[in-house]
């Protein structure tokens, strides 16, 4: 694996890279970082992928925005990213806050988009929207006594206590290392109207999603809003499934970049 | 000023990096476990002082990819010909914090040509009694668990040997940089301890200044470093911890860049 920075207007965008084909952006979730796809890397790049992850700006390594962003400016620096790879068109895959970006990119860039996948769509509803942007950041506040690190990961593991203890440790890792603004990329995603956005996107575009992620049950209403859409649902996990299963969502994925091994 | 990132390769994949300013260059080394981010508050006041500074990330911290096997003091010191070589620099100097400083004393001991100064901040000079010592303690990854106690228990130990802490962000922003190494977190101090400075920096020959701060926990170690090398240049800052780039920002930046730029 490789690892670089592009050049963009907010300051420097860090990456890692692994394999040769097919250019494939990688997007991850708030509040994470390319480590997301850490167990992924690999399965693509054998697969004949170039499996490109992006720390989206403000988290891991990537600079970041002066101003909480909208999930419309996170796509604009990613038109600077390909700019900066020398892409003038890749497929993208994005996962939760990551497939916000990925629909806002694909439906204003159709000729950059390859193939689209968006695995957990964040489709809210105003009402469910409006409810998440007013709940309070959590408190990072370091406490001598490390419980700000125990308490944000008994919370994070409360959240999904099927996923893998590591998973839950580099989330919350990754949660402090974006740090005060660790919230920007969920009020982005809150606050995105994406139904005009779906409707929109014109690439050819995956949907995955699995049983077990707090966004599945949005499946339907997507299947109803772009029935023209491919679809694979895979069993249980949960939203940290990229991280634990990479393989073989990576096999998923790889399967519709580049065809059926 | 937030330093700008970027990698260039080494021996073992690629060495990460943080730059800012311009003028004379130094390179700093970090202690571990850590980051070049754990000078995160003198990459500024030390560019407004004409210098080009340039932190490190030790192989397997930071953004550095991890040796295969587990490195010691003289692999990590493989690290600065590739940066020095990157900004085209035939020499330059070089600050080692803790491990930093056994990192750059290996460096400056192979490759006195490339190092035009030298400061050692609490350079690690243990006897071997003192080595085998440390060398025996309890070292390895830290699997997690599902209160998350691993997380509170391995903070409450920073806090436990910083003696005399208080910038408790600054505790915990050094601490992520431990949690950011992963399992391999420990090689660090383990190439520490299994590393014979006594030896290499008896014998160094480049114009070093020894710097310290009185409430380090290393400063006993670093007088009596001094009294083997009393030719070399001795500052000490008062009180301090191990995160004293945090604590004294501007005072540090001060007495190094003073140092480097000094005839």
């Amino acid at each position: 694996m490789r690892k670089g920075y592009v050049e963009t207007p907010i300051g420097q965008v860090h990456y890692r890279e692994a394999g040769e084909g097919p250019p494939l952006l990688l997007l991850h979730q708030t509040a994470w970082s390319s480590i997301q796809f850490r167990n992924a890397m690999a399965p693509l790049a054998s697969r004949g992928v170039r499996a490109i992850a992006i720390d989206t700006p403000g988290y891991g390594m990537s600079d970041n925005f002066d101003h909480p962003p909208s999930i419309i400016e996170y796509a604009t620096v990613l038109s600077s990213v390909m700019d900066g790879l020398g892409l003038t068109k890749a497929s993208i895959a994005g996962h939760h806050t990551g497939a916000s970006i990925g629909a806002a990119f694909a439906s204003r860039n159709p000729a950059r988009v390859q193939k689209l996948v968006m695995h957990g769509v964040p489709l809210y509803t105003p009402e469910r929207r409006a409810e998440r942007l007013a709940q309070p950041h959590f408190d990072q506040t370091p406490k001598a006594d490390g419980s700000h690190l125990s308490s944000r990961f008994q919370r994070a593991l409360g959240t999904t206590p099927k996923a893998s203890l590591e998973a839950v440790h580099w989330s919350t890792v990754n949660f402090y290392v974006a740090g005060p603004t660790e919230w920007y990329g969920h009020h982005a995603a809150f606050k995105y109207d994406m139904a005009a956005d779906l409707t929109a996107i014109k690439s050819p575009t995956l949907i995955i999603s699995n049983t077990g992620d707090t966004l599945h049950a949005m499946m339907p209403q997507i299947q109803k809003m772009r029935p023209d859409f491919t679809y694979k649902t895979i069993e249980g996990g949960t939203f940290h499934i990229v991280f634990d299963d990479g393989a073989n969502w990576a096999n998923v994925v790889a399967d519709y970049i580049v065809g059926v091994a | 000023m937030k330093p700008r990132r970027g990698y260039v390769d080494g021996p073992f994949g690629q060495i990460h990096y943080r730059i800012a300013g311009e003028g004379v260059p130094l390179i700093l080394s970090h202690q571990s476990p850590s980051s070049s981010d754990m000078f995160r508050a003198a990459y500024a006041p030390l560019a407004a002082r004409g210098l080009m500074v340039i932190g490190v990330d030790t192989p397997g911290f930071g953004e550095s990819d991890v040796p295969p096997a587990r490195p010691g003091i003289v692999d990590y010191a493989k690290a600065f010909a590739p940066v020095l070589d990157r900004f085209n620099l035939k020499s330059a100097a070089f600050l080692g914090h803790h491990t930093g400083a056994a990192n750059v004393t290996a460096f400056a001991f192979r490759h006195p040509e490339r190092v035009s100064k030298l400061i050692l901040n609490g350079p690690p000079v243990y006897t071997a009694a003192e080595r085998a010592e440390r060398a025996s303690r309890p070292a390895g990854p830290i699997p997690p668990e599902s209160d998350g106690s691993h997380l509170a228990r391995r903070f409450q130990g920073r806090v436990a040997v910083t003696k005399g802490w208080t910038r408790i962000d600054a505790m915990h922003a050094n601490f992520m940089q431990t949690l950011w190494a992963g399992d391999t977190f420990w090689y660090g101090h383990k190439a520490a301890y299994d590393y014979d400075m006594e030896s290499e920096y008896k014998a160094l020959k480049v114009p070093t200044l020894i710097l310290t701060n009185t409430t380090d926990d290393l400063y006993e170690v670093t007088k009596r470093a001094h009294a083997m090398r009393p030719d070399m240049a001795y500052v000490e800052l008062t009180g301090g911890t191990h995160d004293i780039v945090d604590e004294q920002p501007e005072t540090w930046s001060a007495a190094v860049a003073k140092f480097v730029k000094d005839a």
